[in-house]
C-alpha cells in the first residue's frame, strides 16, 4: 500500500469508527442502559426478554418504528414536518467531527510522525462543536411549528429558549476553560491537562457547564420541553414511528457528544489519571502491544479505551440524575440560567484571570 | 494537506442526511398505511381539538431570544480575548489583558444588570 491510499484508508476508518460506535453501538446501548437504570432505581425489572439480559431490545425496538405505520397528521405543514426530523439528525452527526478520540499517534509506526485521531482538524476547535449544537435548535422549532398543534408550539417555544439561555452559560464556562489551556484545538486543550486536569483550576466553570449541558440536550431536571404532565410530550406530540425515532436517536448522540466534550475538557479527554499521565506509567501511544501468536494491536488502543470509559460514565451521569432529580418549574429552570448561571460565568472569568496573573506576578 | 479538513465535514454531513431520509424512507415504504379521518386528526387527548392553531405565545420568549444574541456575540468576542492570554501572560503584560477585559466584562455585567431591573428575566409573573 503506498502512503495515500493509508491516508485515505485511515481517514474512512476514522469517519467509520467515530459513526459506527455512536450510531451502532452508543445510542443502542444507552437506551437499554436508561431503561434499566431507571428500573434498578425504581426497584423493577425493566426490558430483560429480548437476547441477554435484554440486551436486543433496542434492536426490537428500532425494527418496530421502522414497521410503524408513517402517520402525517392532517393538520400539519408536510414538507417542514418531515423535514425538522431530519435537520435534527444532521448536527448530532457533524457534531463529533472535531471530538479528537486518542492521543495523536503514529498506530504502531504506520505513520512517520503522530497523526490525530480526529475526523477534521479544525483551527475553530471546539467552537465547531458549540455552533453545531446550536443548530439543533431550529430543528425543534422547526417540528412545533410545523405540527400545527398547541402542545408542539409550546414544547418548541420552550425548549428554543431553554437551548439557546444555557448555550450562554456553556459558552462562558468554556472561555474559562481557553484562559486555562490557552487553545481552542481539543488536542491542545487535552495536551495542556497532561499534569493538572482543567478539573481542579476551574471547578466553577466545570459546575457552570454541567447544567448547561443537561438543559442543552433537554435532559431531566431541564426536560420542560417535553414536560408530559402539561405538554404531553412536546415539541414531537405529532412525531410518531421513524420520525419520532430520528428524535429520540439525535438525542442519545448529541449525549454522546456532549459528554466527550466534558471529558475533553475538564477531566483530562484520554490522560490516566490527574496527576499521572499515560507516560507516566510506562504506555508509549506510539508503541505497540504483542499479544498470543505473534500478533500486535497498536497501545493507542488503552488511551482511547480510557477515554471512552470515561465518556460512559457520564453517559451514566446522564440517566442517574434523571431519575433521581425532579423537573423544574420554567420560572426556575430561567432563573437559574440567567441569574445563577451567567452571572456566575462572568465572575468566574474574571477570577481565573486575576488569579493566573497576580500567581504569575507574585 | 493530503485530505482537506472540511472533508470530513462534509461527509458527516451526509452521513447524517443518509441516515434521516434513509429511515424515513425505509419507513414509509415498510410501515402499513391505512389512513382514516380520526387517526390523522391533530393530538388532543382523543376529544377534537379546541382552540386556534396559531395561539398567541408570550413576548417573553421573543425577548430573550433578542438578548441571547447580544449576549452570545458578547461571549463570542471573549473567546478571541482569551485565546491572547498565554502570549501576553509570557510578555509580562498579564496586567493590560486583564483590564481590558474587565472593562469589556463590566459593560456585559451592566447590560445584564440593565435587563434584570428592567424585569426581562421574570418568568413568575
Amino acid at each position: 500500500m503506498n502512503e495515500t491510499m493509508i491516508a485515505w484508508a485511515f481517514f474512512a476508518g476514522k469517519i467509520l469508527l467515530l459513526f459506527g460506535l455512536a450510531f451502532g453501538f452508543i445510542a443502542p446501548i444507552m437506551v437499554w442502559v436508561e431503561r434499566r437504570v431507571c428500573a434498578l432505581i425504581q426497584d423493577r425489572y425493566g426490558p430483560n426478554r429480548v437476547g441477554p439480559l435484554g440486551l436486543l431490545q433496542t434492536l426490537a425496538d428500532g425494527i418496530k418504528l421502522l414497521l410503524k405505520e408513517d402517520l402525517r397528521p392532517n393538520e400539519v405543514r408536510p414538507w417542514f414536518f418531515i423535514l425538522a426530523p431530519i435537520i435534527c439528525v444532521i448536527p448530532a452527526t457533524m457534531a463529533f467531527a472535531v471530538i479528537p478520540f486518542g492521543p495523536p499517534t503514529t498506530l504502531g509506526g504506520l505513520f512517520a510522525e503522530p497523526k490525530r485521531l480526529q475526523i477534521a482538524e479544525l483551527n475553530a476547535g471546539f467552537l465547531y462543536v458549540l455552533a453545531i449544537g446550536s443548530l439543533g435548535v431550529y430543528s425543534i422549532a422547526l417540528a412545533g411549528w410545523a405540527s400545527n398543534n398547541k402542545f408542539s408550539v409550546l414544547g418548541s417555544l420552550r425548549a428554543s429558549a431553554q437551548m439557546i439561555s444555557y448555550e450562554l452559560a456553556a459558552g462562558l464556562a468554556l472561555v474559562s476553560v481557553v484562559l486555562l489551556s490557552g487553545s481552542v484545538d481539543l488536542v491542545k486543550i487535552v495536551e495542556s491537562q497532561t499534569y493538572l486536569w482543567n478539573i481542579f483550576p476551574g471547578f466553577l466553570a466545570f459546575l457552570i457547564f454541567l447544567p448547561a449541558i443537561f438543559a442543552e440536550t433537554n435532559r431531566t431536571p431541564f426536560d420542560l420541553p417535553e414536560a408530559e404532565a402539561e405538554l404531553v410530550v412536546g415539541y414531537h406530540t405529532e412525531y410518531s414511528g421513524m420520525k419520532f425515532g430520528l428524535f429520540f436517536l439525535a438525542e442519545y448522540v448529541n449525549m454522546t457528544t456532549v459528554s466527550a466534550l466534558a471529558v475533553l475538557m475538564f477531566f483530562g479527554g484520554w490522560e490516566f489519571l490527574p496527576f499521572l499521565p499515560w507516560k507516566d506509567v510506562g504506555v508509549d501511544v506510539n508503541g505497540l502491544i504483542p499479544l498470543f501468536g505473534g500478533f500486535s494491536l497498536p497501545a493507542v488502543i488503552i488511551p482511547f479505551s480510557w477515554f471512552a470509559a470515561k465518556v460512559a460514565f457520564f453517559m451514566f451521569l446522564f440517566v442517574w440524575v434523571r431519575w433521581t432529580v425532579p423537573r423544574f418549574r420554567y420560572d426556575q429552570l430561567m432563573s437559574l440560567g440567567w441569574k445563577t448561571l451567567i452571572p456566575l460565568g462572568i465572575f468566574n472569568i474574571i477570577l481565573t484571570t486575576a488569579v493566573i496573573v497576580f500567581h504569575r506576578m507574585s | 494537506m493530503l485530505i482537506s479538513d472540511y472533508l470530513g465535514v462534509l461527509v458527516l454531513f451526509f452521513l447524517g442526511l443518509l441516515v434521516g431520509v434513509g429511515a424515513l424512507a425505509a419507513a414509509r415504504f415498510l410501515g402499513a398505511s391505512r389512513f382514516y379521518p380520526n387517526k390523522n386528526s391533530p393530538y388532543e387527548c382523543g376529544i377534537p381539538s379546541e382552540g386556534a392553531e396559531n395561539q398567541r405565545f408570550s413576548v417573553k420568549f421573543y425577548l430573550v431570544a433578542v438578548s441571547f444574541i447580544l449576549f452570545d456575540i458578547e461571549a463570542v468576542f471573549l473567546i478571541p480575548w482569551a485565546m491572547t492570554f498565554h502570549p501576553l501572560l509570557e510578555a509580562k503584560e498579564g496586567l493590560y489583558f486583564l483590564t481590558v477585559g474587565f472593562v469589556f466584562l463590566f459593560v456585559l455585567t451592566l447590560g445584564l444588570i440593565y435587563e434584570w431591573r428592567k424585569g426581562l428575566l421574570d418568568w413568575n409573573v
